[in-house]
């Protein structure tokens, strides 16, 4: 399937306001580095046996979850899927905890019993990745129920897949948001393949973010390989809930290079498909954009490379070290 | 839990009158949203309905708390139970209702998959003081899909409390404490209680979670039952006691936690056990409290446990059929007759 | 230090792997993520890049060489370097012990409790309730010999509290007394004859309804009788008359007279029996034993006398046959010798009334206007209130009385 927006740069003229500072914009860019490296050696340490279960990269979405996060404040909230690792680190997850949380350890986010798909922050406000394709849309949708009926300055942002588009619960959901103008906003990451399911067959309509207009509420489609358009887009939506007027969906056009989870045998796609996503790689352009345009220098930001992929070993180094669960936690935290 | 004592009109100075289950729970509901202002109620016609609620529960309650903290909802029972989860992990205290338990088919994914297992996944950093209310039970001609008794499915699940009172007392007590506690508790009425009359005290009053109450004391043999089950209970015992047959009627109140230690210290004393409920026999709550007693008290045993429950089909819609279909007093005499036999 | 190459987990389920081609020969210089080999999964034939750059030192494992994920398959470094110290375990995989442990913690309690129900028993065929049995184990009564009435012929609560009712006592201790002064054991007739009076006492009490009347009798004139006629019959039977003679010789009189306490409760009535039987209780050592005087309504008091004299001896020599003791309608029993008043005797089953006899007591009594010294007896009759009522109850003692008081009336035939 072709991408419909052209390669190239990123949205991002010189001229045209975003209201991102350098120092945002560096934050931005670092996050997706971090992000790529993180799931790398995720998969990696899979590959050695070190962590169990599955993993489900991110690598080629960071624009999205980078993007999008970048909009909020610390008090506001999200929540995750299964592909979750790029949406905590970047709502500001720290990845020791995460990758301990991968490795199944003591000292990981949910302490070991949550694994990939369930690490959670919820005083940082990530409400949690989810293992329920969906799952996370009726838990956001409640959040922002909670912060409205409490007076809070909220938002809570839903990240979920072009999979879950077909849930019931997004009907449920979407419906009750728009009645009770919820601050709430649906970001959908569609990366075009469900599993194998491929989004443009698997849904009723071509574009997805028309399903809005059965809400009464604004939808609105997105390159998801450029961070800025990601951006700007999930900004207008986050204004429109903080200032009461309800939900949006923001429907996000990206791409995962990697299978669905580990061990997929991509037999439903091809590898030129492949390819000329990546050459629309979002940390790239981006890179190659704040250098055009003076932001940064070349140097730096290969110098940061550097810097993330250390600071990422040193999670793995922390997450390697740490102990094992005892056994007898096994039944801690079943209540409260 | 110690011995369980006989139940006298509920304790204490605070005034006591009598009220419907309906109105008992009514109560419970207005104390605690006055008390905390993050406990509010959802769900299908709580708010305009009637002036309150299918079954009146709600009643007056949107009057005095106004439309955001009484909402009423689309029919979107996945939702209802999602948002719920949702709203109790970012703070708030929701009391989520749903018209019969039979349409909780629908909230599953959310109850069982997010509530029940969001503190554990998450390490024990997050809460879910959650209410999920819903009615049980046949005798009304509501058939098949609107007359079932389903705890055991919320039984089968760690994370999950499930209540289940009998009383008015219970009803309004067991509920404060529900909405106080920081768990998801699946609050299981039953429709033909909502009109059954009682001792109600004023005020606050907390019974707390996973205690029984002995209904009624014997020597011969332990009955234990829920909801309708316990005045059946009781009505048996009436009938045994005239042929010298004491018959101990126990009720668990909570199904989860458990108070088994009420129960053992009854057949430890009578030797002979029944347990009764009105939901389908096969994988009830009743194998698993029999489970539990005979791996417990063995040789307490003077005769194999006995059931006495609903029969493993659908609830009829012909009256005559509806009765034979779920356990009446009659069955629960004939039952200990022939245990002490 | 050189990298370890391990062999990959490449999908969900996999768990070890097939090494099908090495791409590049031992000692060649390879680039990280360079095709090194090619491994065989259950599921495909895949290619696997190199991890690191550098000279693939040394080959772990060869073409065909099947594996678990994670070995370490072969080593890439520079020449000279030697591989990492051994991997950790893998820290994702709980160990045997981990996995069992949890299982263990869980189902310590479950099995625990298994473990205290009731132990395996050789004589596993007996049907009892774990009730019972645990009762039984208690007491140590062997219920093979007990009669279940529970469903399907179980021994169940009851039947065993009822078996250690009337049960032998268990034997005594076989350990030799620590303390020297320890009495000797009973002799086993006198354990058993204990066994059978505590059986029969316990009977009597449970199943009858039985309560105790008491009268004064005036024995002045029985006295007289007694001291007149005795050595004359002594002379001539060789017998010595007791008071016990006298009194089951009124006994027998008056039942005569009152046939409705000559009775038994049987089934769901009274039946009156035709003969008058009566028991008279010997003390023993260890004991006590009822002979019988039969048909002593027709007995002349000689041979009453004579028979209560024989009975007795016999039955202190425990010489006694089981028919002399078995078949009383009514028994007399004395403990006048003791120095008791009144007493109140347990029947003896299937009787509805014995008679209990005190001292006798040479005491001040009114007698019309006057103060006499007067020798007075207490009868006290136990009667069982299902086959007789109080009031004839009172008439038959009433009589007795008279006939005591009477006693010529003991001549009559």
């Amino acid at each position: 399937m072709s991408p419909r927006t052209p390669v190239g740069k990123t949205s991002m003229p010189p001229d045209a306001p975003i209201g991102l500072t350098p120092p945002q914009l560096w934050e931005m860019l670092r996050t997706m580095m971090m992000i790529r490296k993180f799931d790398e050696r995720a998969l990696e340490l899979y590959r050695e046996g070190l962590m169990r279960g599955t993993t489900h990269p991110y690598i080629g979405m960071e624009g999205v979850a980078v993007g999008a996060c970048a909009t909020l404040r610390p008090t506001d909230r999200i929540t995750s899927t299964h592909r979750g690792h790029g949406h905590c680190l970047a709502k500001g997850g720290d990845p020791r905890l995460m990758m301990a949380e991968l490795l199944g350890k003591a000292t990981g986010y949910c302490k070991g019993k949550g694994g990939s798909m369930h690490i959670a922050d919820v005083d940082a406000g990530i409400l949690g990745a989810n293992g329920i394709v969906g799952g996370g849309i009726g838990l956001a949708t409640g959040a922002a129920l909670a912060a409205q009926l409490a007076g809070r300055d909220e938002v809570t942002l839903c990240f979920f897949g072009d999979g879950a588009l077909n849930q019931g619960i997004l009907h449920e959901a979407a419906n009750l948001a728009a009645i009770w103008k919820l601050p709430v906003v649906y970001v959908c990451e569609n990366n075009q393949y469900a599993m194998s399911a491929r989004a443009d067959k698997f849904t009723s309509v071509p574009d997805p973010a028309v399903r809005a207009v059965a809400y009464g509420f604004p939808g609105v489609g997105c390159d998801g390989m450029d961070v800025l358009a990601v951006y700007r887009a999930v900004a207008a939506a986050v204004a429109r809930a903080r200032a009461g007027e309800g939900p949006s969906l923001v429907v996000c056009v990206t791409y995962r290079y990697l299978g669905h989870h580990v061990g997929d045998p991509l037999n439903y796609r091809d590898t030129a498909e492949v390819e000329e996503w990546r050459r629309r790689d979002p940390i790239d352009r981006f890179a190659q954009d704040l250098v055009s345009h003076g932001v940064f220098d070349a140097g730096r930001i290969e110098a940061l490379g550097g810097e993330v992929a250390r600071e990422i070993e040193a999670a793995v180094a922390f997450a390697k070290s740490s102990p094992e669960p005892d056994v007898a936690t096994l039944t801690e935290d079943v209540y409260a | 839990m110690s011995r369980p004592a006989v139940a006298p009109a509920p304790a204490g100075e605070a005034e006591t009158r009598v009220l419907t289950y309906a109105e008992a729970l009514n109560e419970a509901l207005r104390e605690e949203m006055r008390r905390d202002p993050r406990v509010f109620v959802m769900g299908e016609d709580v708010a305009v309905w009637g002036g309150g609620g299918v079954f009146g529960v709600t009643r007056g309650l949107v009057e005095e708390f106004g439309p955001q903290r009484v909402r009423d909802t689309p029919i979107s029972e996945e939702a209802i139970a999602a948002l719920a989860v949702g709203a109790a992990v970012a703070g708030a205290r929701p009391v989520a209702e749903f018209m019969y338990v039979d349409f909780m088919g629908l909230a599953m994914e959310p109850i069982v998959n997010q509530a029940a297992k969001i503190r554990y996944m998450f390490g024990g950093k997050a809460r879910v003081p959650l209410v999920l209310r819903a009615q049980e039970g046949a005798g009304r001609g509501n058939a098949a899909q609107h007359s079932q008794s389903l705890e055991a499915w919320f039984c089968h699940i760690p994370g999950l409390k499930v209540v289940t009172p009998s009383t008015p007392a219970d009803a309004k007590g067991l509920l404060m404490s529900a909405i106080r506690d920081d768990n998801p508790v699946v609050f299981l009425e039953h429709k033909l209680l909502y009109s059954a009359k009682g001792p109600v005290p004023a005020g606050e009053y907390t019974i707390p979670l996973g205690v029984a109450e002995c209904k009624r004391e014997g020597r011969h043999a332990t009955f234990v039952g829920i909801h309708t089950m316990v005045p059946k209970g009781l009505a048996a015992a009436d009938t045994l006691a005239r042929e010298g047959i004491e018959l101990e009627v126990v009720d668990p109140r909570t199904l989860v936690p458990f108070d088994l230690d009420a129960v053992l210290a009854s057949v430890r004393k009578t030797g002979r056990l029944i347990v009764g409920h009105e939901a389908y026999e096969r994988s009830g709550i009743g194998a698993e409290i029999i489970t539990q007693v005979v791996t417990a008290a063995f040789d307490a045993l003077d005769a194999p446990p006995v059931r006495v429950c609903g029969k493993n089909v659908p609830i009829p819609y012909n009256p005559r059929l509806e009765a034979a279909a779920v356990p009446q007093a009659e069955d629960i005499v004939a039952a200990v007759r022939q245990l002490v036999a | 230090m050189a990298t370890e190459v391990v062999l990959p987990r490449l999908g969900l389920t996999q768990e070890e792997g097939t090494i099908l081609r090495w791409l590049k020969p031992e000692g060649s210089r390879v680039t990280k993520g360079e095709p090194l080999f090619e491994v065989m999964t259950d599921k495909a034939n895949l290619e696997v890049e190199a991890p690191a750059s550098g000279v693939l030192l040394r080959i772990l494992v060869d073409v065909g060489g099947t594996v678990p994920v994670a070995t370490p398959i072969a080593l890439i470094g520079e020449p000279g370097e030697a591989a990492a110290p051994a991997r950790p375990a893998a820290g994702g995989t709980p160990s045997a012990a981990d996995r069992r442990a949890p299982k263990e913690a869980v189902a310590a309690g479950a099995a625990s409790a298994i473990a205290q129900a009731a132990p395996a028993r050789a004589d596993g065929r007996v049907k009892i309730s774990p009730r019972a049995r645990a009762l039984a184990d208690a007491q140590g009564l062997d219920v093979s010999s007990i009669t279940g009435t529970g469903p399907g012929g179980r021994i169940i609560e009851r039947d065993v509290q009822e078996a250690l009712a009337s049960r032998a006592p268990a034997p005594p201790a076989a350990a030799a007394p620590a303390h020297p002064r320890v009495a000797a054991a009973p002799s086993p007739v006198a354990a058993r004859m204990r066994a059978i009076i505590a059986r029969r006492m316990m009977d009597s009490l449970h199943t009858t309804a039985q309560l105790t009347l008491t009268t004064e009798v005036d024995m002045d004139e029985a006295v007289r009788l007694r001291e007149e006629i005795g050595p004359e019959l002594e002379r001539r039977e060789g017998v010595r008359v007791t008071y016990t003679d006298l009194i089951v010789r009124a006994a027998a009189v008056a039942l005569r007279e009152h046939p409705g306490v000559n009775a038994r409760w049987e089934g769901e009535g009274v039946r009156r029996l035709g003969e008058i039987h009566i028991g008279v209780a010997v003390a023993l050592d260890d004991g006590l034993v009822v002979p019988v005087v039969r048909d002593a309504d027709r007995a002349p008091l000689a041979r009453i006398s004579a028979g209560i004299r024989d009975l007795s001896e016999r039955a202190r020599g425990m010489r006694l046959r089981p028919e002399e003791m078995q078949g009383s309608t009514f028994t007399v029993t004395n403990l006048g010798m003791f120095d008791v008043d009144a007493f109140t005797p347990v029947l003896n089953p299937p009787e509805a009334a014995i008679l209990g006899i005190g001292r006798l007591h040479r005491r001040p009594v009114a007698v019309g206007e006057r103060v006499e010294v007067r020798t007075t007896m207490v009868a006290s009759l136990t009667f069982d209130h299902r086959v007789v009522d109080g009031a004839p109850a009172a008439q038959f003692l009433q009589r007795v009385k008279f006939i005591l008081e009477h006693p010529y009336l003991l001549l009559l035939p």
